[in-house]
């Protein structure tokens, strides 16, 4: 009796651990999953003058880490609001805070609080527990340094921040306070990033390098990580359409792919001739599929550039972009959806249907409006380039690592190190400036693109730096991508490329078209010979009359 | 695909059908010409008797011609007592009967009559003047000639020998070339069209099929088949080209003979030219829309296929030709582009060639027409010559549908003289 009761308790025992410890690994696992969530306030969106705007570019950048973000504006905040959030972000423009609740709900919270810009008196005059003084804007700062990581292959700490910018400096009174960069006029010294206690404080919003950068690499200090750190670059080789030089492409396919760098190839699958509305769609052209395989066996990932690179059913003659008016310099006015769905399905359809898989997009000079975007999202998990942050105007701002799940993308891979112009010798140089901008940021993605048409000795300039830098090179197969678009789906993962799609319907097109090629080929052969035949026939008709007539 | 797309696709696939039938035209009319060099037939020993002719001319107003062709009549190689000259005088107003009436009298009734057709039985065509004079006349066969014709000496015995020696023939027709080719460059190009017309068309189609059109002018046919006919069709102003479709439907042959060779004035000005013209493709589509009415009864394959043959010139060919010109020009002046793409340019390019080389061959089979001065020509010639047809074939349907509406009646259109 006693060791059966023995038993069942040590059972029970038994259960209950196994339960417990399994409880705890799964909430620990979810803990893990579940992402922090951030309230991000703003007084203003962007500076005077400037189409970039700062709020949805910091928003995007946050999209780096496990976090989910709301912002909204100050005067909309609520007291207790940020109760339900794990952070809470600040952004200044104009320092503009008259939210009262909004303040005091700050000064007390236990929360992690990251101030960035101007209003930081506000707070300051509210509560005592941080130890530092608001000393007023000082235009005069000329240098930042900053060490961030202790790991970081840095070997230069002090930048150059260019021309006169606003910061809301502050001075610290207490070595509890960690200032993780500074600001220098060459006369005295005041913190850019610090840390007191539960408050990082940031003296200025900027969306260049290098304050955006440090920005961006302090977040590392104060946020979860989502994406597994590391330091990759990537070459985009662009504006690769049908009319393209089919030499050239093989050329760089060849070049990279001897020296076994993966690379993008950005490409149009259809063009448009200057001046005509005729579109010839890559297919037409079995050279060029055949170069674009080549380059995909070389180890070219195709991400589409657009569908023409031009808005060519309309009449807005915008010079080169698809996604947004330039000429008014507005986002289009036509049914965004279905504009986007269209291009962005023929590209699909084409590309699948001739065995090139593009796991990637592009909008044409990354110019999008944020309903583009949105629509976007449906089609590609992932995007190469630079991001548009608002429809004010066209404009374009960079981040300097991977972003996922984010407003606007499913996935960005950013474009951020420039390109090579012919026509500006120091192109290649601002190349190498912008990479070791990069290297202050510790988990980055670096970005260059290449256009086809160009001497590949530009290219063999620009891969032999990165040589000198011993980069490790961005392999986008490797990585989890996806497509979608119907029936037309391509999934890659770990180097392979699964294809989905109605291979009758893309035959059926296909067969259409050879059957007017060989058909065109038949009857060139066909002439052919009897022109020959003619010919002969001609002569010894001639041959003949002049025979009878001699007679 | 869009509609530019099945557009360009119906005007290549009627286009290059044509062609196809021309390319073999234009190798059975050379197979056809070399034959006939080939032939070891003496015409002036080997005639295995003559018979009876009767050769009309049907005359409107012909003054300026009509004593070159008398005279040219009266001097073919045949036996005089064996043919006899009707010229079917219907209401002229110029010396025409008056100088007919002069050689009557010099060479006597029996070789040369002249018949003045009653003001109220004439005035009504072509076809009415021919069945007035073959009502008239006697012979067992029946010569036609315009009334500009001088036809070569031999003509007459080539056209008789064809005729009477081949029961199943219903007609035999010869070959006419242009007097006046010299001319200037309008005429120059229509000796070429004419010449290659005769070796592609009729000789080609003569060789491959065996039948081929009367052409309205030199050529002979029997008497029985008018009569059992009944002549004529009054209403045709084709009149040439409705009488073969009957010929062929009796089941009668209708041979070429390049040897029978008539010299005819060929139109000198565009204005005359485009009148003349356009009164031939008025014609031929009375023809073709009096048969394709009855096509189900028909019965002859060969009738059948020189439906099909009218028809895809006129219909078919016409219209692919409008409808790829107006994609040729529609690509270049707007942004309407064909989506279909193949080596459609080189196509085309030996497209040119082979209708070059095809009115080259043709040519050559004559003498002394293959010069270089007429290979240019030919060159020239499908982008000047050819695309006048257009309108010609336009203007011919417009004067055919107005004819039907105004339901008006046959009269004599005639050809200017020179």
């Amino acid at each position: 009796m006693f060791r059966r009761k023995g038993l069942l308790i040590i059972l029970l025992l038994l259960a209950c651990v196994t339960t417990i410890t399994l409880g705890n690994q799964m909430s620990s696992a979810s803990t893990e999953e579940v992402p922090k969530r951030i309230l991000l306030i703003y007084d203003f969106r962007n500076y005077f003058a400037d189409l970039r705007d700062s709020i949805t570019t910091t928003r995007e950048l946050l999209g780096h880490f496990n976090v989910v973000v709301d912002e909204i504006d100050q005067a909309e905040y609520q007291s207790g609001q940020i109760d339900q959030y794990d952070y809470i972000f600040v952004i200044g423009l104009q320092g503009i805070f008259r939210n009262q609740d909004m303040i005091k709900d700050l000064a007390i919270s236990e929360k992690t609080i990251c101030w960035v810009g101007k209003g930081i008196e506000l707070l300051l005059d509210e509560t005592d527990r941080y130890h530092i003084r608001y000393e007023g804007p000082i235009y005069d700062f000329a240098t930042v340094t900053y060490w961030g990581d202790q790991d970081s292959r840095r070997d230069k700490s002090v930048y150059p921040i260019g021309v006169k910018r606003e910061f809301s400096a502050v001075s610290i009174y207490s070595d509890e306070v960690e200032v993780l960069s500074w600001l220098d006029t060459g006369l005295f010294k005041s913190p850019f990033v610090l840390n007191d206690d539960n408050l990082w404080y940031v003296s200025r919003i900027d969306l260049n390098e290098p304050l955006f950068y440090i920005f961006a690499d302090v977040l590392m200090e104060i946020l979860p990580g989502k994406v597994e750190g590391y330091q990759k670059v990537y070459i985009r080789i662009e504006d690769v359409h049908p009319f393209r030089d089919t030499k050239k492409l093989r050329a760089i396919a060849d070049y990279l792919g001897d020296k076994g760098i993966p690379f993008m190839v950005g490409l149009i699958p259809a063009h448009r001739l200057p001046g005509e509305k005729y579109v010839t769609e890559f297919d037409e052209l079995p050279d060029f599929v055949e170069a674009i395989q080549y380059m995909q066996e070389r180890g070219g990932t195709i991400i589409l550039n657009g569908y023409t690179h031009t808005i060519y059913e309309s009449d807005i003659k915008g010079e080169g972009f698809e996604y947004w008016d330039g000429d008014k310099d507005q986002p289009l006015e036509v049914n965004i959806d279905d504009w986007v769905r269209y291009t962005i399905g023929r590209g699909i359809m084409l590309t699948v249907e001739n065995e090139i898989y593009p796991l990637g997009f592009e909008a044409p000079h990354y110019a999008m409006s944020q309903g583009a975007y949105a629509s976007l999202k449906k089609y590609f998990s992932t995007y190469s380039g630079q991001i548009q942050s608002s429809d004010w105007g066209f404009s374009s701002s960079t981040v300097p690592y991977e972003l996922r799940d984010t407003k606007l993308f499913n996935k960005l891979l950013p474009e951020n190190l420039g390109y090579v112009d012919p026509f500006d010798p120091d192109s290649i140089q601002k190349i190498k400036h912008n990479y070791e901008m990069i290297q202050i940021v510790r988990h980055h993605m670096a970005g260059v693109f290449f256009h086809s048409y160009l001497d590949i000795e530009y290219l063999e300039e620009v891969v032999e730096f990165f040589e000198s830098q011993n980069v490790e090179y961005y392999d986008m197969r490797q990585d989890f991508h996806w497509v979608k678009f119907g029936e037309y789906e391509l999934i890659s993962d770990q180097g392979e490329i699964t294809v989905q799609y109605p291979e009758e319907r893309g035959d059926a097109r296909k067969r259409l078209r050879l059957f007017f090629n060989r058909t065109a080929f038949l009857l060139v052969g066909v002439l052919g010979l009897v022109v020959y035949a003619f010919a002969r026939i001609l002569l010894k008709s001639r041959k003949q009359t002049d025979r009878k007539m001699k007679e | 695909m869009i509609i530019i797309d099945y557009l360009f696709l119906y005007s290549m696939t009627t286009i290059w059908l044509l062609l196809a039938m021309n390319i073999l035209l234009t190798y059975f009319g050379y197979l056809h010409s070399s034959e006939v060099r080939a032939q070891k037939f003496n015409i002036l020993t080997d005639m295995k008797g003559f018979p009876e002719i009767s050769i009309l001319i049907p005359a409107h107003n012909e003054e300026k011609v009509i004593e070159n062709t008398v005279r040219a009549m009266l001097s073919l190689d045949y036996p005089t007592d064996k043919y006899k000259i009707y010229v079917i005088n219907d209401g002229s107003k110029d010396r025409t009967g008056e100088i007919v009436k002069s050689y009557q009298e010099k060479f006597g009734e029996d070789r040369l009559k002249l018949i003045n057709v009653p003001k109220e039985e004439g005035g009504r065509g072509k076809s009415n003047a021919l069945n007035y004079g073959l009502r008239q006349s006697n012979g067992e066969y029946i010569v036609v000639y315009d009334a500009d014709n001088t036809p070569n000496r031999m003509a007459l015995r080539y056209l008789s020998h064809e005729i009477h020696t081949h029961s199943s023939y219903g007609a035999v027709i010869g070959k006419f070339r242009t007097r006046n080719k010299r001319r200037n460059i309008l005429t120059r190009f229509i000796n070429i069209e004419t010449l290659s017309f005769q070796w592609m068309a009729q000789a080609g189609r003569w060789r491959l099929f065996r039948l081929c059109s009367i052409p309205g002018t030199n050529f002979i046919v029997r008497r029985k088949i008018l009569e059992d006919l009944g002549g004529w069709d009054v209403k045709a102003v084709a009149e040439d080209t409705e009488l073969s479709f009957r010929i062929y439907q009796m089941g009668h042959e209708i041979s070429f003979m390049p040897l029978a060779e008539t010299y005819e004035q060929e139109p000198e000005n565009l204005h005359v030219w485009f009148k003349q013209r356009t009164r031939w493709v008025n014609g031929n589509i009375y023809v073709l829309t009096k048969y394709m009415k009855s096509i189900r009864t028909v019965g002859s394959a060969r009738v059948l296929f020189d439906l099909y043959y009218y028809f895809s010139v006129y219909f078919l060919f016409l219209s692919s030709i409008i409808v790829s010109d107006v994609i040729f020009f529609l690509g270049i002046f707007t942004d309407y582009h064909i989506g279909i793409t193949g080596q459609f340019v080189t196509v085309w390019l030996l497209t040119y060639l082979v209708f070059s080389l095809q009115i080259s061959i043709a040519l050559s089979i004559e003498k002394g027409e293959s010069t270089f001065e007429n290979i240019a020509l030919i060159f020239i010639m499908y982008f000047s010559y050819c695309q006048l047809w257009l309108f010609v074939s336009f203007y011919g349907f417009y004067q055919n549908l107005k004819d039907n509406i105004l339901k008006r009646k046959t009269r004599w259109y005639k050809t200017e003289r020179f």
